[in-house]
Protein backbone atom coordinates (compact mmCIF):
# COMPACT_ATOMS: atom_id res chain seq x y z
CA UNK A 1 0.00 0.00 0.00
CA UNK A 2 1.83 3.14 -1.04
CA UNK A 3 0.23 6.85 -0.01
CA UNK A 4 -0.06 9.03 -2.93
CA UNK A 5 0.99 12.70 -2.04
CA UNK A 6 0.32 16.21 -3.63
CA UNK A 7 2.61 18.71 -2.14
CA UNK A 8 0.98 22.03 -3.38
CA UNK A 9 4.08 23.42 -0.78
CA UNK A 10 7.73 22.30 -0.65
CA UNK A 11 8.03 24.74 2.52
CA UNK A 12 10.51 23.19 5.27
CA UNK A 13 8.80 21.83 8.52
CA UNK A 14 11.57 21.23 10.65
CA UNK A 15 10.72 21.97 13.89
CA UNK A 16 7.62 21.73 13.48
CA UNK A 17 4.79 20.33 15.52
CA UNK A 18 2.35 17.44 13.95
CA UNK A 19 -1.18 17.46 15.39
CA UNK A 20 -3.26 14.41 14.59
CA UNK A 21 -6.96 14.06 15.17
CA UNK A 22 -8.02 10.24 15.63
CA UNK A 23 -11.54 9.72 14.01
CA UNK A 24 -13.36 8.95 17.51
CA UNK A 25 -16.58 9.25 19.73
CA UNK A 26 -18.29 12.44 18.82
CA UNK A 27 -15.31 13.37 16.23
CA UNK A 28 -14.07 15.74 18.73
CA UNK A 29 -10.17 15.34 17.60
CA UNK A 30 -10.87 16.33 13.94
CA UNK A 31 -13.70 19.26 15.49
CA UNK A 32 -10.76 20.55 17.09
CA UNK A 33 -8.45 20.58 14.15
CA UNK A 34 -10.70 22.30 12.28
CA UNK A 35 -11.08 25.23 14.78
CA UNK A 36 -7.06 25.20 14.89
CA UNK A 37 -7.04 25.34 10.95
CA UNK A 38 -10.10 28.09 10.84
CA UNK A 39 -8.44 30.07 13.66
CA UNK A 40 -5.02 30.21 12.44
CA UNK A 41 -6.14 30.68 9.09
CA UNK A 42 -3.68 27.90 8.32
CA UNK A 43 -2.57 26.74 4.44
CA UNK A 44 -3.06 23.86 2.82
CA UNK A 45 0.46 22.33 1.76
CA UNK A 46 -0.65 18.56 0.66
CA UNK A 47 -3.26 16.01 0.43
CA UNK A 48 -2.72 12.65 0.44
CA UNK A 49 -4.58 9.65 -1.45
CA UNK A 50 -4.63 6.08 -0.33
CA UNK A 51 -6.48 2.73 -0.29
CA UNK A 52 -6.79 3.18 3.60
CA UNK A 53 -9.11 5.77 3.69
CA UNK A 54 -12.65 6.60 2.70
CA UNK A 55 -13.46 8.79 -0.10
CA UNK A 56 -14.98 12.26 0.58
CA UNK A 57 -15.04 15.15 -1.54
CA UNK A 58 -16.29 18.79 -1.19
CA UNK A 59 -15.56 22.29 -1.66
CA UNK A 60 -13.35 24.22 0.86
CA UNK A 61 -15.15 23.97 4.37
CA UNK A 62 -13.00 27.06 5.74
CA UNK A 63 -13.82 29.54 2.62
CA UNK A 64 -17.18 29.87 1.19
CA UNK A 65 -15.38 31.91 -2.12
CA UNK A 66 -13.20 29.13 -3.56
CA UNK A 67 -13.87 26.22 -6.30
CA UNK A 68 -10.71 24.27 -4.42
CA UNK A 69 -12.34 21.22 -3.65
CA UNK A 70 -11.25 19.69 -0.17
CA UNK A 71 -10.68 15.48 0.19
CA UNK A 72 -10.63 13.34 2.92
CA UNK A 73 -7.01 13.62 4.05
CA UNK A 74 -5.19 17.20 4.11
CA UNK A 75 -2.15 18.76 5.94
CA UNK A 76 -2.60 22.32 6.53
CA UNK A 77 0.61 24.42 8.56
CA UNK A 78 1.01 27.80 10.18
CA UNK A 79 4.38 29.23 10.03
CA UNK A 80 3.64 31.24 12.29
CA UNK A 81 3.09 28.88 15.73
CA UNK A 82 5.23 26.32 13.63
CA UNK A 83 2.04 23.53 13.56
CA UNK A 84 0.95 21.41 10.57
CA UNK A 85 -2.32 19.65 11.18
CA UNK A 86 -2.94 16.31 9.34
CA UNK A 87 -7.34 16.73 8.82
CA UNK A 88 -8.87 13.63 8.74
CA UNK A 89 -12.26 13.75 7.59
CA UNK A 90 -13.42 10.07 7.56
CA UNK A 91 -12.08 7.15 9.30
CA UNK A 92 -9.10 5.00 8.10
CA UNK A 93 -9.89 1.50 6.86
CA UNK A 94 -8.78 -0.89 9.50
CA UNK A 95 -6.47 -3.12 7.76
CA UNK A 96 -4.38 -1.01 6.14
CA UNK A 97 -4.63 1.85 8.81
CA UNK A 98 -1.04 0.71 10.24
CA UNK A 99 0.45 0.88 6.96
CA UNK A 100 -0.58 4.10 6.70
CA UNK A 101 0.15 5.91 9.96
CA UNK A 102 3.78 4.16 9.67
CA UNK A 103 4.03 6.04 6.11
CA UNK A 104 2.63 9.11 7.13
CA UNK A 105 4.92 9.43 10.28
CA UNK A 106 8.16 8.45 7.83
CA UNK A 107 6.97 11.16 6.10
CA UNK A 108 6.82 13.45 9.25
CA UNK A 109 10.31 12.54 10.39
CA UNK A 110 11.70 13.32 6.80
CA UNK A 111 10.50 16.69 6.83
CA UNK A 112 11.91 17.33 10.53
CA UNK A 113 8.94 17.36 12.30
CA UNK A 114 9.99 17.92 15.81
CA UNK A 115 6.55 16.18 17.77
CA UNK A 116 3.65 14.88 17.48
CA UNK A 117 0.39 15.73 19.55
CA UNK A 118 -2.81 13.01 19.06
CA UNK A 119 -6.63 14.63 19.88
CA UNK A 120 -9.01 11.63 20.21
CA UNK A 121 -11.86 10.94 22.66
CA UNK A 122 -13.25 8.16 24.51
CA UNK A 123 -16.82 7.28 25.54
CA UNK A 124 -18.19 9.07 28.74
CA UNK A 125 -19.38 5.92 30.27
CA UNK A 126 -15.76 4.36 30.32
CA UNK A 127 -14.58 7.47 32.90
CA UNK A 128 -14.50 5.37 36.30
CA UNK A 129 -13.83 8.33 38.85
CA UNK A 130 -16.36 10.65 37.86
CA UNK A 131 -15.45 13.49 40.12
CA UNK A 132 -11.92 13.77 37.96
CA UNK A 133 -11.31 16.09 34.71
CA UNK A 134 -12.85 14.64 31.79
CA UNK A 135 -9.13 14.83 29.80
CA UNK A 136 -6.87 12.24 30.13
CA UNK A 137 -3.35 12.85 28.64
CA UNK A 138 -0.45 9.91 27.54
CA UNK A 139 2.89 11.36 26.86
CA UNK A 140 6.00 9.13 26.01
CA UNK A 141 9.28 9.40 27.11
CA UNK A 142 10.92 11.34 24.11
CA UNK A 143 8.24 13.96 24.29
CA UNK A 144 9.39 17.16 25.87
CA UNK A 145 5.88 17.96 27.42
CA UNK A 146 5.87 15.93 30.47
CA UNK A 147 7.62 18.50 33.40
CA UNK A 148 4.76 21.06 31.43
CA UNK A 149 1.78 18.88 31.70
CA UNK A 150 2.94 17.69 35.31
CA UNK A 151 3.06 20.86 36.42
CA UNK A 152 -0.35 21.85 34.84
CA UNK A 153 -1.86 18.72 37.25
CA UNK A 154 -3.42 16.76 34.40
CA UNK A 155 -4.27 13.15 34.71
CA UNK A 156 -2.83 10.71 32.98
CA UNK A 157 -3.93 7.85 31.76
CA UNK A 158 -4.21 4.72 33.76
CA UNK A 159 -2.33 2.33 31.48
CA UNK A 160 -3.94 -1.66 32.53
CA UNK A 161 -1.95 -4.54 31.58
CA UNK A 162 -3.20 -5.39 27.94
CA UNK A 163 -1.48 -2.38 26.83
CA UNK A 164 -2.94 1.04 25.78
CA UNK A 165 -6.61 1.04 25.27
CA UNK A 166 -8.40 4.17 24.62
CA UNK A 167 -11.90 3.00 24.03
CA UNK A 168 -13.81 4.51 21.12
CA UNK A 169 -10.75 6.58 20.29
CA UNK A 170 -10.15 5.34 16.73
CA UNK A 171 -6.44 4.52 15.49
CA UNK A 172 -4.76 6.94 18.50
CA UNK A 173 -3.21 3.69 20.87
CA UNK A 174 -2.10 2.36 17.49
CA UNK A 175 -0.51 5.61 16.52
CA UNK A 176 1.25 6.25 19.90
CA UNK A 177 2.60 2.73 19.49
CA UNK A 178 4.36 3.36 16.09
CA UNK A 179 5.43 6.86 17.42
CA UNK A 180 7.18 4.68 20.66
CA UNK A 181 8.60 2.10 18.08
CA UNK A 182 9.76 4.88 15.85
CA UNK A 183 11.46 6.98 18.92
CA UNK A 184 9.38 9.94 17.87
CA UNK A 185 7.72 12.54 20.92
CA UNK A 186 4.39 12.07 21.09
CA UNK A 187 1.84 12.97 23.54
CA UNK A 188 -1.85 12.30 22.98
CA UNK A 189 -4.89 14.30 24.34
CA UNK A 190 -7.94 12.55 24.73
CA UNK A 191 -12.09 13.60 26.24
CA UNK A 192 -14.52 11.70 27.44
CA UNK A 193 -17.84 12.57 25.60
CA UNK A 194 -20.66 11.15 24.13
CA UNK A 195 -22.06 11.19 20.63
CA UNK A 196 -24.04 14.57 19.85
CA UNK A 197 -23.13 18.48 19.94
CA UNK A 198 -19.77 18.09 20.65
CA UNK A 199 -18.61 21.60 19.73
CA UNK A 200 -18.34 22.77 23.42
CA UNK A 201 -15.72 19.34 23.82
CA UNK A 202 -13.87 20.84 20.92
CA UNK A 203 -13.06 24.44 22.21
CA UNK A 204 -12.19 22.80 25.67
CA UNK A 205 -9.70 20.42 23.81
CA UNK A 206 -8.36 23.81 22.06
CA UNK A 207 -8.05 25.19 25.24
CA UNK A 208 -6.15 22.27 27.05
CA UNK A 209 -4.18 22.06 24.12
CA UNK A 210 -3.27 25.75 23.90
CA UNK A 211 -1.96 24.89 27.77
CA UNK A 212 0.76 23.13 26.15
CA UNK A 213 1.29 24.14 22.49
CA UNK A 214 0.79 27.95 23.41
CA UNK A 215 -0.81 28.86 20.38
CA UNK A 216 -2.90 32.14 20.88
CA UNK A 217 -2.53 34.88 22.90
CA UNK A 218 -2.82 34.56 26.74
CA UNK A 219 -3.56 38.29 26.99
CA UNK A 220 -6.94 37.76 25.22
CA UNK A 221 -9.96 35.61 26.10
CA UNK A 222 -9.46 32.10 24.01
CA UNK A 223 -12.83 31.74 22.92
CA UNK A 224 -12.59 35.52 21.17
CA UNK A 225 -9.41 34.16 19.43
CA UNK A 226 -11.51 31.02 17.95
CA UNK A 227 -13.14 30.76 14.97
CA UNK A 228 -15.36 28.59 13.21
CA UNK A 229 -15.55 27.10 9.95
CA UNK A 230 -18.04 27.82 7.66
CA UNK A 231 -18.66 24.20 7.36
CA UNK A 232 -20.09 24.31 10.61
CA UNK A 233 -23.20 25.91 9.76
CA UNK A 234 -26.11 23.30 9.40
CA UNK A 235 -23.70 20.80 11.69
CA UNK A 236 -26.68 19.66 13.05
CA UNK A 237 -29.50 19.71 10.63
CA UNK A 238 -31.24 22.42 9.21
CA UNK A 239 -33.14 24.89 10.12
CA UNK A 240 -36.80 23.99 10.68
CA UNK A 241 -39.19 24.66 8.04
CA UNK A 242 -41.07 27.83 8.09
CA UNK A 243 -44.07 25.63 7.49
CA UNK A 244 -44.27 23.98 10.80
CA UNK A 245 -44.34 28.22 12.31
CA UNK B 1 -37.00 2.65 21.40
CA UNK B 2 -34.44 1.91 23.77
CA UNK B 3 -34.25 0.87 27.58
CA UNK B 4 -33.48 2.69 30.63
CA UNK B 5 -29.57 3.02 30.83
CA UNK B 6 -28.97 1.62 27.14
CA UNK B 7 -26.24 2.76 24.84
CA UNK B 8 -27.82 3.38 21.36
CA UNK B 9 -24.92 4.66 18.91
CA UNK B 10 -26.08 7.14 16.47
CA UNK B 11 -26.33 5.30 12.55
CA UNK B 12 -23.97 7.56 11.13
CA UNK B 13 -21.55 5.60 13.07
CA UNK B 14 -22.52 1.76 12.76
CA UNK B 15 -20.75 1.46 9.23
CA UNK B 16 -17.66 1.62 10.89
CA UNK B 17 -15.04 -1.07 11.89
CA UNK B 18 -14.91 -1.52 15.73
CA UNK B 19 -11.35 -0.24 16.45
CA UNK B 20 -11.72 -1.22 19.97
CA UNK B 21 -12.08 -5.25 19.42
CA UNK B 22 -8.74 -6.94 18.11
CA UNK B 23 -9.78 -7.32 14.02
CA UNK B 24 -7.02 -9.56 13.04
CA UNK B 25 -9.67 -11.40 11.03
CA UNK B 26 -10.39 -7.79 8.38
CA UNK B 27 -6.46 -8.65 7.64
CA UNK B 28 -6.99 -11.59 5.82
CA UNK B 29 -9.94 -10.43 3.56
CA UNK B 30 -9.64 -10.92 0.49
CA UNK B 31 -9.04 -8.33 -1.89
CA UNK B 32 -12.06 -7.21 -4.54
CA UNK B 33 -11.49 -8.47 -7.91
CA UNK B 34 -13.09 -8.50 -11.53
CA UNK B 35 -14.58 -11.47 -12.75
CA UNK B 36 -12.55 -11.76 -16.23
CA UNK B 37 -9.00 -10.09 -16.85
CA UNK B 38 -9.52 -8.15 -19.41
CA UNK B 39 -7.47 -5.33 -21.42
CA UNK B 40 -8.62 -2.07 -20.18
CA UNK B 41 -7.61 0.69 -23.39
CA UNK B 42 -4.92 3.26 -22.64
CA UNK B 43 -7.29 5.85 -24.66
CA UNK B 44 -11.22 5.85 -23.20
CA UNK B 45 -13.17 8.76 -24.28
CA UNK B 46 -15.23 8.89 -21.45
CA UNK B 47 -15.59 7.10 -18.31
CA UNK B 48 -19.06 7.19 -16.72
CA UNK B 49 -19.80 5.99 -13.60
CA UNK B 50 -23.53 5.63 -12.05
CA UNK B 51 -23.98 4.85 -8.01
CA UNK B 52 -27.37 4.18 -6.71
CA UNK B 53 -30.58 2.39 -7.07
CA UNK B 54 -31.97 4.73 -9.01
CA UNK B 55 -29.52 5.33 -11.50
CA UNK B 56 -28.58 1.27 -11.53
CA UNK B 57 -32.43 0.62 -12.39
CA UNK B 58 -34.03 2.86 -14.32
CA UNK B 59 -31.32 2.40 -16.97
CA UNK B 60 -31.64 -0.10 -19.41
CA UNK B 61 -28.67 -2.20 -19.21
CA UNK B 62 -30.19 -4.99 -21.98
CA UNK B 63 -29.66 -2.58 -24.73
CA UNK B 64 -27.23 -3.50 -27.75
CA UNK B 65 -25.42 -0.27 -27.19
CA UNK B 66 -23.97 -1.13 -24.02
CA UNK B 67 -21.79 -4.38 -23.65
CA UNK B 68 -21.40 -5.89 -20.09
CA UNK B 69 -17.91 -6.28 -20.07
CA UNK B 70 -16.86 -6.91 -16.61
CA UNK B 71 -18.31 -7.36 -12.90
CA UNK B 72 -17.60 -7.78 -9.44
CA UNK B 73 -21.04 -9.19 -7.98
CA UNK B 74 -20.30 -9.39 -4.58
CA UNK B 75 -20.57 -5.57 -5.00
CA UNK B 76 -23.12 -5.11 -7.66
CA UNK B 77 -21.26 -3.43 -9.97
CA UNK B 78 -20.87 -3.89 -13.57
CA UNK B 79 -18.73 -2.45 -16.11
CA UNK B 80 -20.59 -1.70 -19.62
CA UNK B 81 -18.61 -0.54 -23.17
CA UNK B 82 -21.03 2.06 -24.73
CA UNK B 83 -20.19 1.79 -28.41
CA UNK B 84 -21.82 4.72 -29.71
CA UNK B 85 -19.52 7.00 -27.65
CA UNK B 86 -16.41 4.80 -27.31
CA UNK B 87 -17.21 5.06 -23.37
CA UNK B 88 -17.05 3.12 -20.29
CA UNK B 89 -19.91 2.98 -18.37
CA UNK B 90 -19.72 1.68 -14.35
CA UNK B 91 -22.44 0.88 -12.71
CA UNK B 92 -22.49 0.25 -8.83
CA UNK B 93 -25.49 0.35 -5.93
CA UNK B 94 -24.38 -2.02 -2.93
CA UNK B 95 -21.49 -1.86 -1.52
CA UNK B 96 -20.20 -1.23 1.58
CA UNK B 97 -18.87 2.53 1.53
CA UNK B 98 -15.65 0.80 3.85
CA UNK B 99 -14.90 -1.17 0.64
CA UNK B 100 -15.31 2.16 -1.86
CA UNK B 101 -11.06 2.89 -1.51
CA UNK B 102 -10.22 -0.45 -2.65
CA UNK B 103 -13.15 -0.22 -5.38
CA UNK B 104 -11.38 3.26 -6.79
CA UNK B 105 -8.27 0.79 -6.49
CA UNK B 106 -10.11 -1.60 -8.61
CA UNK B 107 -11.21 0.83 -10.99
CA UNK B 108 -8.28 3.08 -11.47
CA UNK B 109 -7.03 2.16 -15.02
CA UNK B 110 -10.60 3.31 -16.51
CA UNK B 111 -10.56 6.56 -14.06
CA UNK B 112 -6.93 7.39 -15.58
CA UNK B 113 -7.01 6.24 -19.01
CA UNK B 114 -10.20 8.31 -19.84
CA UNK B 115 -10.57 11.70 -21.00
CA UNK B 116 -13.36 12.62 -19.18
CA UNK B 117 -14.69 11.15 -16.55
CA UNK B 118 -18.19 11.90 -15.29
CA UNK B 119 -19.57 10.82 -11.79
CA UNK B 120 -23.29 10.87 -11.24
CA UNK B 121 -24.96 9.95 -7.67
CA UNK B 122 -28.52 10.00 -6.08
CA UNK B 123 -29.00 11.14 -2.57
CA UNK B 124 -31.97 11.96 -0.54
CA UNK B 125 -33.31 15.74 -0.29
CA UNK B 126 -33.50 16.37 2.97
CA UNK B 127 -29.62 15.42 3.62
CA UNK B 128 -29.14 18.82 1.54
CA UNK B 129 -27.92 21.26 3.74
CA UNK B 130 -28.91 24.77 3.02
CA UNK B 131 -30.96 28.03 4.15
CA UNK B 132 -33.25 28.27 1.41
CA UNK B 133 -36.34 26.69 1.12
CA UNK B 134 -36.34 24.02 -1.63
CA UNK B 135 -39.39 23.84 -3.50
CA UNK B 136 -37.97 21.99 -6.35
CA UNK B 137 -38.49 17.86 -6.61
CA UNK B 138 -34.68 17.19 -7.44
CA UNK B 139 -31.60 19.82 -6.87
CA UNK B 140 -28.86 18.86 -8.98
CA UNK B 141 -25.30 20.34 -8.02
CA UNK B 142 -21.92 19.20 -9.36
CA UNK B 143 -18.48 19.27 -7.95
CA UNK B 144 -15.50 19.33 -10.39
CA UNK B 145 -11.68 19.62 -10.35
CA UNK B 146 -9.34 22.50 -11.40
CA UNK B 147 -9.23 21.36 -14.91
CA UNK B 148 -12.46 20.46 -15.71
CA UNK B 149 -13.29 23.38 -18.48
CA UNK B 150 -16.16 23.82 -20.64
CA UNK B 151 -18.07 21.02 -19.59
CA UNK B 152 -21.89 21.16 -20.58
CA UNK B 153 -22.70 19.88 -17.38
CA UNK B 154 -20.56 23.09 -15.66
CA UNK B 155 -24.10 24.76 -15.80
CA UNK B 156 -24.91 23.52 -12.63
CA UNK B 157 -24.00 25.37 -9.58
CA UNK B 158 -21.58 24.19 -7.22
CA UNK B 159 -22.22 22.02 -4.22
CA UNK B 160 -22.59 24.13 -1.62
CA UNK B 161 -20.49 24.15 1.45
CA UNK B 162 -20.88 22.25 4.39
CA UNK B 163 -22.79 19.39 1.85
CA UNK B 164 -20.20 16.57 0.65
CA UNK B 165 -20.21 13.43 -1.37
CA UNK B 166 -18.35 10.03 -0.12
CA UNK B 167 -17.65 6.85 -1.66
CA UNK B 168 -17.21 6.06 -5.30
CA UNK B 169 -18.22 9.19 -6.91
CA UNK B 170 -16.66 10.97 -4.36
CA UNK B 171 -13.19 8.59 -4.95
CA UNK B 172 -13.03 8.83 -8.78
CA UNK B 173 -13.05 12.64 -8.00
CA UNK B 174 -10.48 13.31 -5.57
CA UNK B 175 -8.34 10.25 -7.31
CA UNK B 176 -8.56 12.56 -10.97
CA UNK B 177 -8.36 16.01 -9.15
CA UNK B 178 -4.79 14.49 -7.18
CA UNK B 179 -3.62 13.68 -10.52
CA UNK B 180 -4.33 17.12 -12.00
CA UNK B 181 -6.89 15.78 -14.54
CA UNK B 182 -10.49 17.09 -15.20
CA UNK B 183 -13.52 15.29 -13.79
CA UNK B 184 -16.88 16.16 -12.81
CA UNK B 185 -19.41 14.52 -10.05
CA UNK B 186 -23.53 15.45 -10.25
CA UNK B 187 -25.40 14.89 -7.10
CA UNK B 188 -28.54 14.44 -7.47
CA UNK B 189 -30.65 15.46 -4.77
CA UNK B 190 -34.19 14.03 -4.79
CA UNK B 191 -37.44 13.64 -2.52
CA UNK B 192 -38.06 10.16 -4.13
CA UNK B 193 -34.85 8.56 -4.97
CA UNK B 194 -36.09 4.88 -5.58
CA UNK B 195 -39.46 5.41 -7.19
CA UNK B 196 -40.34 8.34 -8.78
CA UNK B 197 -39.27 9.19 -12.31
CA UNK B 198 -36.82 11.89 -12.37
CA UNK B 199 -37.29 14.41 -15.85
CA UNK B 200 -34.07 15.86 -15.03
CA UNK B 201 -31.97 13.37 -14.51
CA UNK B 202 -33.58 11.33 -17.59
CA UNK B 203 -32.32 14.62 -20.02
CA UNK B 204 -29.03 14.69 -18.77
CA UNK B 205 -28.47 10.67 -18.95
CA UNK B 206 -30.03 11.10 -22.77
CA UNK B 207 -26.96 13.39 -23.64
CA UNK B 208 -25.08 10.22 -22.78
CA UNK B 209 -27.15 8.06 -25.37
CA UNK B 210 -28.56 6.06 -22.33
CA UNK B 211 -32.22 4.53 -22.57
CA UNK B 212 -34.89 4.08 -19.25
CA UNK B 213 -36.57 1.50 -17.92
CA UNK B 214 -40.72 1.89 -17.93
CA UNK B 215 -41.73 3.67 -14.72
CA UNK B 216 -41.48 0.92 -12.06
CA UNK B 217 -45.04 -0.53 -10.80
CA UNK B 218 -45.46 1.62 -7.15
CA UNK B 219 -47.94 -0.63 -5.90
CA UNK B 220 -44.97 -3.24 -5.53
CA UNK B 221 -43.50 -0.95 -3.06
CA UNK B 222 -46.68 -0.16 -1.15
CA UNK B 223 -47.74 -1.47 1.96
CA UNK B 224 -50.65 -3.41 0.42
CA UNK B 225 -50.01 -6.35 -0.93
CA UNK B 226 -46.54 -8.31 -0.63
Amino acid sequence: MELKWKKLDNSNLRGYTAVVPSVAVGNVGQLACDLLISSLRMKKIASINSIAIVPILGYDPYDHNTIDLSMCCELYKCDEKKIIVLQLRAPLVYKYATSFLKQILEKFKESGINDIVILTSSYAHEKKHIMTSPFRYLVNEYSSYKNEIQKLNWTEHEIIENGIKILGGGFASLLYGICIEQLVPCLILYKYCSEGDNIPDAYEMIQYLDSVLRIFNRDKDLSSQLVQPISWKYLYGRPPPIGIY
Amino acid sequence: MNNFGEIIEPSSRTTWEDWDENNSSTDTQTNLQFQKHIEIPNDIEIFILLEGKYLAHSIKQNVCNLELINSVPEISLKIYKMHSLESYVCIIYDYDIICSSEIIHLLEKYITNSKKVISMITKPLVEYATSEVCHEECVIRRLSTKNCKNSSLSKYPCLEQPNIISGISAGVVCLREHLDLSALALVFYTEYPEEHEQNEIHKILENFHFKFNPKPNGILNSNLYI
